[in-house]
């Protein structure tokens, strides 16, 4: 074989599409793991959007505008703190899990931006899933809700580009919260000697 | 306390002895408190993250007592993976992975998941993941400790084998006696210190003792 890459310049490369392999392995030989981690966004942030569902479609009833219903931001940020400690804690778990992993990495060559790159990859991912996902669970639901209460009329009053608001606001939320919430313990975990990240015994 | 080249070192001593902190100080996967440690003239205690990453990538060879194989890869993927962090492309690496793992004789079981091999079989893709980026080191954790008799046998003779045929220096840290035949010096550990040290010409003396006292 001829010469390596790390011949020339004495650094070790991970290149994305390895880090995009590896993620994707790893959330398929994981099932299930993976499966309870997306529902968990997802169900988040179905939350979410299904409260400013309501929301929009209570506004078109009462000619309210949103910002103005009594409880409104109230559960909003209920719900958006909802999502934050939901994410964050599954991420965190599943970080945790693969910190022995991390630190035979490590030994093979691994730096600490290339951990943190297939972490953040799976956080992106996840994100994406559990957020479409949830966001429109969340329509769906605060469709139906409304619709049962107050008519099917006023659901379709409410103009296309703020459902759509509502929908975007939930993936990127999705997205955001996955990618922090597991930022801050690969960051971490990557940071580890090898030998400290191999002895976390689960 | 020195190492040559190509020697084959054997660490022993009762746990607690220091012998798993000195393995991993030398390895350069834990840092000391204090003293230096010289790999090649390079005092290896100054690196940054960036050449430790290096160093363990292409210089040194690990093999762990628990295996340590990446669970959602296959035995190839695995073998292959330090030479994708040597900057390999995906296909050369594999390639020379299963040219390896051939070699410890694996050939069969190349698309194996680590949970489909056995304790015996997960080592020897070890070993293979230790060798593929032709490491001038290999440390050598209790390679033996979990696995049965007859398989710690051959991974023995198999690291014996990679010591002499490619002048690998091999450092283990072992509580198997089964380590003393083959290796070229035993440091034994106690309390933190060198308690003492033997080399093969006082082994070969020791032995020679031993059966002469038995046929007085």
């Amino acid at each position: 074989m001829g010469q390596a890459k790390s011949d020339q310049v004495r650094a070790t490369t991970f290149p994305i599409t390895q880090a995009l392999r590896f993620g994707f392995e790893d959330m398929r030989a994981r099932g299930t793991r993976t499966r309870i981690t997306v529902l968990s966004i997802l169900l988040s942030v179905t939350f979410m959007v299904f409260l400013s569902t309501m929301a929009s479609i209570f506004a078109v009833m009462t000619g309210q505008a949103a910002t103005v219903q009594t409880h409104y931001f109230l559960l909003e940020i209920i719900a958006l703190l909802v999502c934050l400690v939901g994410v964050t804690n599954t991420m965190l778990m599943s970080v945790t899990e693969r910190f022995k992993e991390i630190g035979v990495m490590k030994c093979l060559g691994a730096r600490d931006r290339h951990v943190v790159v297939i972490f953040l990859f799976e956080a992106f991912i996840l994100g994406i899933l559990g957020g479409c996902g949830g966001a429109l669970a969340g329509l769906a639901a605060g469709a139906v809700a409304s619709g049962l209460q107050v008519g099917w009329a006023l659901v379709m009053q409410v103009p296309l580009q703020e459902y759509g608001r509502h929908v975007a606001t939930g993936v990127f939320t999705a997205i955001l919260l996955s990618v922090l919430g597991s930022l801050y313990p690969a960051y971490y975990v990557a940071r580890l000697r090898p030998v400290e990240a191999m002895r976390h015994e689960l | 306390m020195k190492v040559r080249h190509g020697e084959y070192l054997a660490i022993m001593g009762p746990s607690g002895s220091g012998k798993t902190t000195l393995f991993n100080v030398i390895g350069a996967i834990d840092k000391p408190t204090r003293g230096k440690i010289f790999i090649d003239d390079v005092d290896i205690t100054r690196l940054d993250a960036f050449e430790l990453a290096w160093l363990r990538c292409r210089k040194i060879g690990y093999i762990f007592q628990t295996f340590n194989l990446i669970p959602v890869l296959t035995a190839a993927e695995n073998v292959a993976l330090p030479a994708v962090f040597a900057g390999r492309s995906q296909s050369q690496a594999v390639n020379k992975a299963k040219e390896l793992l051939t070699l410890v004789g694996l050939g069969d079981r190349l698309n194996h998941k680590p949970s489909n091999l056995s304790g015996g079989q997960q080592q020897r893709v070890a070993i293979a993941r230790a060798l593929i980026n032709d490491p001038q080191i290999i440390l050598a954790d209790e390679p033996t400790g979990n696995l049965d008799l007859r398989t710690g046998r051959s991974v023995i003779d198999l690291l014996k084998n990679v010591n002499e045929e490619k002048n690998v220096t091999v450092i283990t840290a072992t509580h198997d006696l089964k380590m003393m035949g083959i290796s070229d010096r035993i440091l034994y550990l106690r309390d933190g210190k060198i308690e003492r040290e033997e080399t093969v010409a006082d082994i070969e003396l020791k032995r020679a003792a031993a059966s002469d006292e038995q046929t007085l």
